[in-house]
């Protein structure tokens, strides 16, 4: 077990690695931060001073060694944009990303595996075929377009929810189902899938056979053999929900780490794009890291591997 | 029915051959059929309708702006309304949709056609380079896709060249990631042993023995993921990057429309319906492919569907 975790830990710091690489020079060629701080024909002096206090006066391949440096440190420098450290701009947007995928997480996990337990043992009746659709098309949707949806049948006619931000528990609502629409689509499939294959396998009959209720052997034997596809599934989703979470920030202004992303490039601000995109490397290689340790306890084999 | 059906179940292990009982398992799914026909559709209208009305789509009549849907007073062309300049929103509908379609058919087919060569070339040889496109794979699989797609967008010029390669690039360790395992899978069945003994060269065994196996699994991922494209571009341009006019697409109808939603929703709905539609139809049809490629699966289902038959009789 711990030779196991010691090569998922080393293949998931190099894989961090590759993105502050990718990161640094990504952001550099974004533009420079010059042409939106200073208006045309600013004095070269103070382009100068901007450019020194920020350290882009240097080469690139040394600002890169500096940029490392400082990164081994967890300093990622200070935001253009806000003034303060950019590590703890992204830090601070964080807490609520992770809390609305947490939620939406395991409100679309429970749904899919009610969903697509039924739909498994309803196979080709129209109980399955009911579920496949609405499944295929709860994946087919665009998030904005659900959320401007939610917004104009919730927030416009019936004016039950509000529009933007985070205040209540209400104007939750909204950015929890856009985010949830898709990933309970795409794991309703995956459940369904995976529980077919178990519910066709040996042991599920031996069970039948000895006399088992359906309910014991659905939910006792197979769907803790079909959990392992529908974990790493799971694990790749999560991992997707940032995109969401950029959607709802822009058509909800809902915090978090979306925002600070969007706002970052929209401002050239390097610092906190760089420390913000590094968080969300690391929170989805711990992730990773996570379902892997799941997936080996689950399947003691893939250790062997 | 239950004699004619017979042999269809049959000989439904040995489909690969026989080009007719796929077609019939195509045409005995109304939805597989519905689906392939709105895609038929939707590319009919871009390249062949949306040429031919690109500059009425584009003409801004103030006079018509927000005219409501659903009326023919005005003209056919106005039947969906218009928009916040009074384009009319059919029009914008079709010609968007050549975006979209360009877009779909351009990055799916780069990312695919890399990935599927790669990731069975270097699944074949293993070894270091293996090691290093996996960690690659790895690298662009650890940043989210629309993240990625924003900032390097946001670099590029805003055109549809530009937001195909990235969406291209960016897809490709999904293909990869398939081929790679299951050319490893492959590697190690007894034919490829026998290719090698009868002295057949690398290059031959990935082609001949290898490549065509893993094929299947590409297409299906492939019908996939036009799916996903289609929803990648449109976020993207709904953010309002990748694109600009009088280039349009859907994702971009929407974004104009949000500001309206109170007084005019059927800007932003409309554009909305057609990519639900197309790209569920995709997801259909990947569905469908899916369930006829796996043989335990295909029997399963037309087994089911044979019951089914001899019940109503």
């Amino acid at each position: 077990m711990y030779t196991y975790l010691g090569r998922r830990l080393l293949s998931g710091f190099i894989t961090l690695l590759g993105v502050v690489v990718v990161v640094f020079f990504m952001s550099r060629l974004t533009g420079s931060p010059i042409d939106l701080f200073f208006p045309e024909g600013a004095e070269p002096a103070q382009i100068d001073a901007f450019n020194k206090a920020y350290g882009l006066d240097k080469p690139l391949a040394q600002q890169f060694g500096i940029f490392l440096l400082n990164v081994g440190q967890g300093d990622f420098g200070t935001s253009i944009w806000q003034q303060r450290p950019a590590m703890e701009a992204a830090l601070s947007e964080m807490p609520m990303t992770l809390l609305l995928a947490a939620i939406a997480m395991t409100i679309s996990i429970l749904v899919a595996l009610i969903l697509g337990s039924l739909a498994a043992v309803y196979r080709f009746r129209a109980v399955d075929r009911t579920i496949t659709i609405l499944s295929l098309m709860t994946s087919s949707m665009p998030h904005f377009w659900f959320a401007l949806v939610g917004i104009l049948i919730f927030a416009v006619q019936l004016r039950v929810l509000p529009t933007s931000g985070s205040n209540s528990w209400l104007s939750w609502i909204l950015p929890i189902a856009t985010v949830s629409i898709g990933p309970i689509g795409v794991l309703t499939q995956v459940v369904r899938g995976a529980m077919i294959d178990v519910l066709s396998s040996g042991y599920v009959r031996n069970a039948r056979a000895r006399g088992f209720s359906a309910r014991r052997v659905v939910y006792r034997h197979a769907l803790r053999n079909a959990a392992l596809p529908i974990i790493s599934v799971a694990g790749d989703i999560a991992a997707g929900m940032v995109n969401g979470a950029v959607i709802v920030s822009v058509v909800f202004a809902f915090p978090g780490i979306g925002r600070l992303i969007v706002g970052a490039i929209l401002n050239r601000d390097y610092p906190v794009l760089e420390a913000s995109v590094v968080v969300v490397g690391v929170s989805i290689i711990l992730l990773n890291l996570l379902i892997d340790i799941i997936c080996s306890i689950v399947d003691p084999r893939i250790r062997l591997n | 029915m239950v004699l004619q059906s017979t042999p269809i179940v049959a000989s439904s292990r040995i489909t690969r051959w026989r080009a007719s009982p796929k077609w019939q398992m195509f045409t005995s799914s109304p939805l597989a059929v519905a689906s392939t026909a709105w895609l038929i559709f939707v590319v009919v209208l871009a390249f062949v309708v949306a040429p031919l009305v690109v500059d009425q789509a584009n003409h801004q009549t103030i006079a018509m702006r927000f005219y409501a849907p659903f009326r023919l007073d005005k003209g056919f062309e106005f039947f969906l309304g218009a928009d916040s300049l009074g384009r009319p929103i059919m029009l914008q509908l079709i010609v968007g949709a050549r975006t979209s379609v360009l877009i779909a058919i351009f990055a799916v087919s780069i990312s695919a056609a890399t990935g599927y060569a790669v990731g069975v070339v270097s699944g074949y040889f293993g070894g270091w380079v293996d090691n290093i496109l996996l960690r690659l794979a790895d690298i662009i699989h650890t940043v989210p896709s629309l993240l990625m797609a924003l900032v390097v967008l946001f670099i590029l010029q805003p055109s549809i060249f530009n937001l195909i390669i990235v969406l291209g690039i960016t897809r490709i360790p999904v293909y990869l990631r398939t081929s790679r395992t299951q050319t490893m899978e492959v590697r190690e069945r007894m034919f490829v042993e026998v290719s090698k003994a009868i002295g057949a060269s690398n290059w031959r065994i990935i082609t001949r023995d290898i490549a065509p196996l893993v094929f299947p699994t590409i297409r299906t991922l492939a019908m996939l993921e036009v799916s996903a494209v289609i929803l990648s571009a449109a976020s993207l341009t709904f953010l309002g990057i990748g694109l600009q006019r009088p280039d349009v697409d859907w994702g971009m109808m929407v974004s104009d429309g949000r500001a309206y939603l109170k007084s005019a929703w059927f800007v932003a709905v409309f554009p909305g319906i057609v990519i639900v539609l197309t790209a569920l139809s995709a997801n259909i049809l990947s569905n469908w492919l899916r369930a006829v490629e796996d043989p335990a699966q295909s029997t399963l289902f037309f087994r089911a569907k044979k019951k089914k038959g001899a019940a109503e009789e």
